[in-house]
């Protein structure tokens, strides 16, 4: 158990190295956890939680390669878990909402279209579409952050643009 | 269609309230270090129940009297941490089919052995009450493992450290043994 306790001396520097890593990732990790679950407030503690656990391994994360990676993946983690607690009590809502090509009027509201055909998908089918189409992350470090394989990427985040066409409309997958 | 995401997302966002009031970095240090404790407390607790959890998976995978090992680690191992390298002491768990006959000959044979200063016996019986009083706690673990899978052991003082692996070699040969381990036990009478 290499690195369960921190010495006192290497404390402090620890610390002012976290707090910059706060400073330079939260404000991203807020707006992607808002993607995930439609709800500001939700996101500030998701991101709590994440960087919490992030603190918890820091001695041994902070040197990682792929520090950008692992953060993600606690992150979805941490919306994964929540996700779960929350379904355990809540009936959830399947229905898609109705083409936009029918409410001409709407079509300004693409994006809250957009947000309530996400939340329709199975949440790791969301997480492919925020962290490929927003955070504009490669396939392989998709497949990386969420522990499948690349081709499970491909293939559900085919499925997930078809259906976000679907409901956002012709007009909108010409452009 | 992606670049197209991209924008609606960005539009999803622009209703983005000011971050609240509070250091985020210091609420998440003070997070990180409760999680920290709890996982240390953690460690030292409940590993054995795991591994025991762990063990009686495999016990009840394989056909009883294959799988001693695993229901022994559970009878024995509060009391007898295991040695590899030195200690005085060796426990011999029995075969679950062990004879009558081939349970009088080691015991005779241990207690004529000059190497062996002290024998004890603890029958199946002895051994499965152990067992549920030290996991107590763990109500499905005790319910798993039945009487017929935990097996007899003698636990056996060498006079000596001495030539201890030699000795659990040729125990480990004879008829009726399944495994033999060498052990520093808490014995009758001793304070653990």
């Amino acid at each position: 158990m290499r690195g369960v306790r921190w010495r006192g001396s290497g404390r402090r520097q620890r610390d002012e190295e976290f707090t910059a890593f706060v400073a330079a990732t939260a404000p991203r990790l807020r707006r992607t956890a808002y993607l995930m679950c439609g709800d500001w407030h939700l996101a500030q503690d998701l991101t709590q939680t994440a960087l919490a656990r992030i603190y918890a391994s820091w001695a041994r994360v902070q040197r990682s390669d792929n520090l950008d990676a692992y953060t993600r993946r606690v992150l979805m983690n941490a919306i994964f878990d929540q996700r779960k607690r929350r379904s355990s009590g809540e009936v959830v809502l399947a229905e898609l909402p109705e083409p936009v090509a029918n409410h001409p009027e709407a079509a300004a509201e693409l994006h809250v279209t957009l947000m309530g055909v996400l939340a329709t998908l199975p949440v790791r089918d969301q997480a492919i579409v925020v962290l490929r189409y927003w955070e504009d992350h490669s396939v392989e470090t998709v497949a990386d952050i969420l522990g499948v394989s690349a081709s499970v990427v491909k293939t559900q985040s085919a499925r997930a643009l078809t259906r976000l066409r679907a409901a956002l409309g012709e007009e909108f997958a010409r452009t | 269609m992606d670049q197209n995401l991209r924008v609606l997302f960005d539009r999803a966002l622009s209703g983005e309230p000011l971050p609240p009031p509070g250091d985020l970095a210091q609420e998440a240090m003070a997070g990180g270090r409760r999680l920290r404790r709890r996982r240390h407390l953690a460690l030292g607790g409940a590993a054995a129940v795991v591994t025991a959890l762990a063990a009686v998976v495999a016990v009840n995978a394989v056909p009883a009297g294959q799988s001693t090992s695993t229901v022994m680690a559970l009878s024995s191992g509060a009391r007898c941490a295991q040695i590899e390298a030195a200690g005085t002491d060796i426990v011999l768990f029995l075969d679950l089919d062990v004879t009558d006959e081939q349970r009088a000959d080691l015991d005779q044979a241990l207690r004529t052995d000059p190497r062996v200063r002290q024998v004890w016996y603890q029958s199946k019986d002895a051994a499965y009450a152990r067992f549920k009083e030290m996991y107590r706690d763990a109500p499905d673990l005790v319910a798993a493992v039945q009487l017929d899978q935990i097996p007899e052991e003698f636990r056996v003082r060498l006079a000596q450290p001495e030539g201890r692996l030699a000795l659990q070699e040729e125990l480990q040969a004879r008829p009726g043994v399944s495994t033999v381990v060498g052990a520093r036990c808490a014995l009758p009478g001793e304070t653990e």
